[in-house]
């Protein structure tokens, strides 16, 4: 697709923030562009690499349920065990925050579980998927 | 706009006869303060002459379920005072002057706010600003609730129970208004519960959202108004500093705020309340600052994806803030749980 999509909205967050918003008077208006052109500069940044993020995160999270359930029994081991080996069909970035759902809320309850045991080692691993996980889908802004 | 002007101006004559004929010189809608609608008159009195008001009216939906009968109260408790605050006059109820309640005040002329996405929102008046700043939160922690204005509007809470009573409140909005599940939010309430902070040295008057951006400062470097009262309540005070101290506020993340750094801001804080903040109740009101915003940020998200408000900086929270909050809150966990065997 060219220009390419972020290409198109770094810059319409050009032309409103720098252009359009400065010609408004001083106000609501003005401001409101202004947050409304940062809102296009994020999703340009979001737009390439959103598919990526969810799909990376679905893997981890499976990989990660795959080896807890060797040593989980009862209904947990059986719903982590039914993700394990299952991969992404649906592609698009509603389809795969469907999945991305389903299996962060299977990631509380196995969490919850790991605080409960005192499985630090599981713990550490899920605390660090989550902070890398974090930091994959902050938004990094230019100071203005 | 015309209409409300004219609606201003019916209200104005009924509310101030003394001032006699009034007319609205200008009338503009202000950028900011999500949870409510803030309006600058600028208005000319037979008696009286020019004289710049604000009115805050409650909008169709709110970032958050706040009182407005708070706020009015908080600018009342600390009209006077070593916190600096805009005259609060009237507090409207009845929908017949502007379709929704509303409240007018004192405009503040002649000053700005600070940005928390500016590189350096005060310039030449850091240092200054900063220790305005921590005192004046200071000042607010020495405020009790029971002879204040607000004593009437917000539940008493006892000196062991104020984190658990705030950390309910906002575990309630993240069981309402998540849009999809929140593991690191969870994990924070988890852990918050299982890590209770002390007792609180004393119960005092909370702003709820002091920060920059919730003040107004002159050209001179004078804080002259603290704003944005709305989620007020009584409290710990290390529940303020810990969400003033919070590195979103600023993108010079040495300096909370934008003005001192950190071990400063403490100081000064601790000299102007006449508190200690002590390291193990500040770090559990730190974890705790980041959750509260997630919150909010989750509610304004929800607010947005519904189209109940689709003012833009209800997605930018969703956009921006919640994911900075949701690693800062990660980092913190692991940060704890790192540190125990």
């Amino acid at each position: 697709m060219k220009p390419s999509p972020e290409l198109v909205l770094n810059q319409a967050f050009a032309k409103i923030a720098m252009e359009m918003g400065p010609a408004l008077p001083p106000g609501y208006g003005q401001g409101s562009a202004t947050t409304m052109a940062v809102l296009l500069l994020m999703v340009g940044q979001e737009f390439d690499r959103a598919a990526e993020i969810r799909a990376k995160e679905n893997r981890v999270m499976r990989a990660l349920f795959g080896d807890a359930a060797k040593g989980i029994d009862g209904a947990l081991g059986a719903e982590l065990n039914a993700v394990v080996g299952v991969r992404d069909e649906d592609m698009t970035v509603s389809g795969l925050d469907r999945a991305n759902g389903d299996l962060k809320r299977l990631l509380i309850e196995l969490q919850t579980h790991a605080e409960q045991k005192g499985n630090r080692a599981l713990e550490l691993r899920i605390l660090r998927f989550l902070s890398e996980a974090a930091a994959a889908r902050q938004v990094h802004l230019p100071a203005m | 706009m015309k209409e409300l002007e004219d609606r201003i101006v019916r209200y104005l004559a009924h509310r101030m006869p003394e001032a006699g004929r009034v007319s609205v010189i200008a009338l503009s809608r202000i950028h900011g303060g999500a949870s409510r609608e803030t309006f600058r008159v600028r208005i000319d009195q037979e008696r009286g002459g020019e004289r710049g008001l604000i009115f805050r009216r409650d909008p169709i939906s709110t970032l958050i379920e706040t009182e407005r009968e708070v706020e009015f109260a908080a600018y009342r408790s600390f009209m006077g005072t070593a916190v600096p605050v805009p005259g609060a006059l009237y507090l409207e109820r009845e929908l017949e002057w502007l379709e929704r309640p509303f409240f007018v005040m004192e405009e503040v002329e002649g000053c700005t706010a600070g940005s928390i996405l500016a590189a350096d929102p005060y310039g030449a008046h850091r240092q200054k600003i900063g220790e305005q700043f921590f005192t004046i939160l200071g000042n607010i922690a020495k405020r009790d609730v029971a002879t204040s204005d607000l004593a009437k509007h917000v539940p008493a809470v006892k000196a062991d129970d104020a984190w658990q009573a705030e950390l309910t409140k906002w575990e309630k909005v993240v069981d309402e208004d998540e849009l999809e599940p929140q593991p690191i939010l969870r994990a924070a309430i988890r852990w918050m519960r299982r890590n209770p902070p002390p007792p609180a040295q004393k119960i005092s008057v909370v702003h709820g959202d002091y920060r920059t951006g919730n003040f107004l400062f002159d050209g001179t470097g004078a804080i002259r108004a603290v704003l944005d009262w709305e989620m007020a309540h009584a409290g710990d005070p290390l529940e303020d500093l810990g969400w003033a101290l919070d590195p979103l506020w600023s993108s010079d993340r040495a300096h909370p705020g934008g003005m001192l750094t950190r071990e400063s801001a403490i100081q000064v804080w601790e000299k102007a309340s006449g508190l200690k903040a002590d390291p193990k109740a500040l770090a559990w009101w730190t974890v705790f600052a980041s959750f509260k915003g997630a919150a909010i940020w989750i509610s304004s998200a929800k607010e947005f994806q519904a189209a109940t408000n689709t003012d833009p900086v209800m997605a930018f929270s969703g956009l921006y803030c919640l994911p900075f909050h949701n690693k800062r809150l990660a980092d913190l966990l692991l940060q704890a749980r790192e540190a125990v065997q």
